[in-house]
């Protein structure tokens, strides 16, 4: 009776085992082998979120920043659209640079992640979701922006925040341990709103918009993203690394 | 008996088992590729504010209306002032506004419905949406169109309905509702027509046509004709171009996405003639560009030879623990011939 | 050397324990609760306990893991690698080598686990996992290491174990428990031999490359980022080279504390340095050589960042830790390794000591300035370690010291039954 019971139990503990590893690996490659579907009639309108920063209107105020910080709860002091200041060339005059989340169409921080935490959607904004992130960091190493943040700690709470349902796309309230990073403000997109970063910018230098409709918008005006970027010469910030980011920068002068 | 029922309960709890296994590897991960598809398709009409319809909630705050006059000649400019106080709001601190002539919640409440049209809104565009930042919360925070009169004589209503903050719950009315008697013009009433191909390839050229005739339909010469992309926040001036003796304005673009091209073709009206509009939808049609590799399909393989080679070292593995088991039985078999 | 004296030598630290034994497993406890200590504190504060941040992501956690993962390369290439040649002046080290390996991983991979922000989710690597990912093929390979080296620690463990269970009185209850259940029933029959050589033939062969393939995706962790200093075609057989390179100095000083602890000098004999000595040197030579052809591949024509990283690595802030390694764990230890006056046990053990300090300040290099680089405009990241991570680091040795002390307290050091096997003449000749 004792040996038949243990022999059973072992029964089943292997057959379940070989189960479960069956099905993790054919849910892998089922997941793999899906992902690359043809787009069908209905995905016709299919939204391709992008970005314009005006170099040569932006101050460096930093006001971009703090709607931003104030939109999103952001915990301690990050800068998930953070100005810098870059000198290009000894000859060059030093110029400020808003760096939001550049939303590549191939992240690298996306292809790192060991649990899938860090998904791109159709629309073209990477996300995270932080009910699966295991902080291992890894795509903060790989990301070749020093777009995310980390939070270290316990981030602090504000009653408005936490009475918010979690999404990937409004990722408050938040929590210890995983990574955060600029959501592209997609859920404003969606209803026809302008990012927070774009509302926020006192000189209109920042435009968001739906690339596939070739147009981009600061609230104020109205650019066509093709035209500006023939007109401008526009730019995409380390274009040689492959990542092919959303965020299209338009040079000074 | 008993043993009937001792099998049974074993094929119970192998079920259950089962299930409980099937069930964590198979629902866990669908629990992710839930948000791997795109929400995408953000609705949006500038008209009815339809977005808010529905919505429970209604924010708070005070609404007031103001116009520089309430008789008008056709064409006439009239400003139109929203005053927006005492509004409860989020932290990005912004108000939208929609100027609209009813609150039916359909498209058809934009004012352009009844001839109205925005010669400026408050961010010097055309539309009649518009958001805007309040310095504080509750501060009073203006807002100002000028509209040109309809051509069309009779008693129009203008009212506004505002939101405020990040989420689309918080919105609210005016009770106010300002209303305009106008003095019509007897204009020679035009109709456009917008031909446009039916389907185009991305990045290539493509030429639309719009066709500007009377009420007989009799060809307008030498009228310029606008042509807007209608995007998501707002309408994109193309070109213009005007009449040729068919009364045809011709306009070429091209499309660089997948995707559908809304294109408007607009006449604005003159001292003599009345405006007529035309929109088309252009579906446009190209390669979907693929995942890259190794995100892609195209590693199935990759990840199939590594399942192979881990499966054989495994098996390896489990074939000298094997050797062990028979090591085991071996020194048992020999104990028993001792003995 | 007669059977009785053999069995009188290396049962020894089995059943008689000295007041230094207890002594030291105090310490060694007390330094690991230490550690687990400041992982309490950790696990209740979050990661903001220690010196990471935003820019330098990474620090001494994963500098520890690189380490360990390193040193687990010793059993292979001592034990794996040299049955393969059939060196017999192996047999005696090949336990200890062997054992070094299952416990480095050991701690190697929990240092992954203390690093991580959610340890709580480590369950997410399992039902989330996504083969593209260089930490997936990690957990894959670690996880297939272990489990390889763990079997190949325990095969030629049977005969002694039964030996053990025959020959020993006086031992407590739990150990011959231990003894008599894992022996598996070891007669010493022709047929039980045939099977368990088998078996160990069977996983020399097959853990030589699952090793090289641990530290090559290890480095990739590294080189499959855009990183200034990582993104390297070389990293992989540089890893590997390290690692090894850091293994066998792990194995000598291993092998000199046991001996003189446990008066092994009749097993490891001088012949057993020499020889793990000449390696360490071929090992010291190569591992120069990859640093030279990396540093200077990058140094001579690469990107801004490139320069700017190799110029703080040589002369900025990172230059002390830089000549450090240098100096002290590459061209000292290579001098005293060559120079055959100095190749004396005591020189060949203090040429380990210091490779494996330089080769831990090493990959300490490796791993945080390449972060600190600015990526986006001037500003460097700054990292100095807290003493929760000193203090884990601490514990993280410790904890490995222990292990081992604690097997050498329940198993054989000496695989007895490989060196009564070995070919008579081998031991005059190679002396």
């Amino acid at each position: 009776m004792n040996e038949e019971r243990r022999r059973f139990i072992k029964f089943v503990g292997l057959g379940a085992a070989g189960v479960g590893i069956g099905l993790l690996g054919f849910s892998n490659l089922s997941k793999l082998l899906t992902s690359a579907a043809a787009l069908g009639p209905n995905d016709l309108k299919m939204r391709k979120w992008g970005m314009v920063i005006d170099l040569g209107k932006c101050t460096g105020c930093g006001a971009c920043t703090e709607a931003c910080q104030a939109a999103h709860f952001i915990p301690f002091n990050q800068e998930w659209i953070k100005i810098y200041e870059l000198h290009d060339n000894p000859l060059a005059p030093s110029y400020h640079f808003p760096r939001p989340c550049m939303h590549c169409e191939d992240p690298p921080c996306r292809n790192v992640c060991p649990v899938g935490a860090t998904f791109r959607r159709d629309d073209g904004v990477v996300l995270i979701d932080h009910r699966i992130c295991i902080g291992c960091r890894y795509c903060m190493v790989a990301c070749p922006y020093s777009a995310r943040y980390f939070n270290w700690g316990d981030p602090p709470h504000t009653p408005e925040e936490l009475a918010h349902d979690y999404s990937p796309e409004e990722p408050w309230p938040h929590q210890r341990g995983v990574v955060e990073k600029c959501d592209f403000c997609v859920t404003h997109g969606e209803k026809g709103m302008l990012p927070a970063c774009v509302i926020g910018c006192p000189s209109g230098a920042v435009y968001y918009g739906d690339l596939a409709e070739d147009a981009v918008s600061n609230g104020k005006e109205i650019l066509r993203v093709s035209e500006v970027m023939r007109v401008r010469q526009g730019y995409r910030f380390k274009e040689e690394l492959g990542t092919h980011p959303r965020v299209y920068y338009l040079p000074r002068g | 008996m008993t043993k009937f029922r001792k099998s049974r309960r074993r094929m119970a709890i192998f079920v259950a088992s089962f299930l409980l296994v099937t069930g964590i590897f198979v629902f866990t991960p669908n629990d992710i590729q839930g948000f791997l598809g795109g929400v995408g398709d953000g609705k949006f009409s500038y008209g009815g504010c339809s977005c808010h319809i529905g919505e429970a909630q209604r924010g708070d705050g005070t609404m007031t209306l103001w116009a520089s006059t309430l008789e008008a000649d056709a064409n006439q400019e009239v400003t139109v002032i929203v005053n927006v106080t005492e509004t409860v709001l989020t932290n990005d601190k912004i108000i939208g506004v929609f100027l609209l002539r009813a609150m039916t919640g359909s498209d058809s409440d934009q004012p352009s419905e009844d001839g109205w049209r925005i010669d400026s809104d408050p961010n010097g565009n055309e539309n009649n949406y518009v958001i805007k930042n309040a310095t504080g919360l509750g501060s009073p925070v203006s807002f100002q169109w000028v509209l040109l009169a309809p051509f069309r004589g009779g008693t129009y209503d203008l009212t506004a309905r505002a939101q405020h903050g990040g989420n689309l719950n918080s919105w609210f009315e005016t009770g106010e509702v300002l209303t305009f008697s106008v003095t019509g013009t007897q204009l020679i009433s035009t109709n456009l027509t917008l031909d446009a191909p039916e389907e185009v390839n991305e990045d290539e050229q493509f030429t639309t046509s719009a066709w500007l005739t009377n009420e007989d339909g009799d060809p307008l010469e030498g009228f310029q004709v606008d042509f807007f992309r209608i995007t998501t926040y707002g309408n994109m001036y193309l070109g213009s171009n005007i009449t040729d003796s068919d009364g045809t304005a011709y306009h070429s673009d091209i499309s660089y996405d997948i995707g559908i091209f809304n294109i408007e073709a607009r006449f604005q009206a003159t001292s003599t003639h009345a405006p007529s509009n035309a929109t088309a939808e252009i579906p446009t049609i190209g390669e979907v560009e693929s995942e890259p590799f190794l995100i892609g399909g195209a590693p199935a393989v990759i990840v199939f030879l590594v399942f192979i080679i881990l499966f054989s070292v495994w098996t390896t593995f489990g074939f000298v623990i094997y050797q062990l088991v028979r090591i085991n039985k071996e020194g048992k078999i020999e104990e028993g011939g001792n003995q | 050397m007669s059977d009785e004296e053999m069995e009188r030598i290396v049962f020894r630290p089995l059943v008689y324990s000295g007041r230094g034994f207890y002594a030291l497993v105090v310490l060694l406890s007390g330094l690991t609760l230490l550690g687990v200590y400041a992982y309490i504190t950790q696990l209740s504060q979050g990661l903001i306990v220690t010196g990471m941040n935003d820019e330098v992501i990474w620090g001494i956690y994963i500098t520890n893991f690189v380490f360990f993962i390193g040193i687990s390369h010793a059993g292979t290439l001592i034990s794996a690698i040299l049955r393969l040649t059939k060196a017999e002046w192996r047999r005696p080290i090949t336990r200890m080598a062997e054992a070094i390996t299952v416990f480095a991983l050991i701690v190697g991979g929990s240092m992954i686990l203390i690093d991580m922000g959610r340890p709580d989710r480590i369950q997410n690597v399992i039902f989330f996992g996504r083969m593209q990912s260089a930490i997936l093929w990690d957990f894959l390979s670690i996880a297939t290491y272990l489990t390889g080296s763990f079997i190949y620690l325990y095969l030629p463990l049977i005969p002694d174990l039964a030996r053990l269970r025959d020959k020993l009185k006086n031992v407590s209850r739990f150990k011959m428990w231990i003894y008599r259940k894992f022996s598996l029933n070891w007669k010493d029959t022709p047929e039980q031999k045939r099977r368990l050589e088998l078996g160990i033939g069977i996983m020399a062969v097959l853990i030589v490359p699952i090793a090289v393939s641990v530290h090559t995706v290890v480095s990739w962790i590294f080189g499959m980022t855009t990183r200034a200093g990582w993104h390297s075609t070389i990293f992989g057989p540089y890893f590997v080279v390290g690692a090894i390179f850091s293994g066998i100095a792990s194995v000598i000083i291993a092998m000199a504390i046991l001996r003189k602890a446990y008066g092994l000098e009749k097993f490891l004999k001088p012949k057993h340095f020499k020889y793990l000595g000449l390696m360490l040197l071929t090992l010291n030579i190569a591992y120069l050589y990859f640093t030279l052809s990396e540093y200077l591949t990058t140094g001579y024509s690469g990107p801004e960042a490139e320069a700017l990283l190799l110029e703080q690595i040589f002369g900025g802030s990172y230059a002390t830790y830089f000549w450090i390694f240098a100096v002290f764990g590459i061209i000292i230890p290579a001098f005293i390794l060559a120079i055959p006056k100095t190749r004396t046990i005591g020189g060949i053990v203090v040429a380990s000591v210091m490779v494996n300090l330089g080769m831990w300040i090493k990959r300490f290099i490796i791993t945080v300035p390449s972060l600190a680089v600015p990526q986006v405009g001037l500003e460097w990241g700054m990292y100095s370690p807290t003493w929760v991570e000193w203090a884990i680091t601490l514990g993280a040795f410790s904890a490995f010291s222990l292990l081992f002390l604690l097997f050498s307290k329940f198993f054989p050091l000496i695989s007895i039954w490989e060196v009564k096997e070995a070919p008579a003449t081998s031991d005059e000749v190679s002396e």
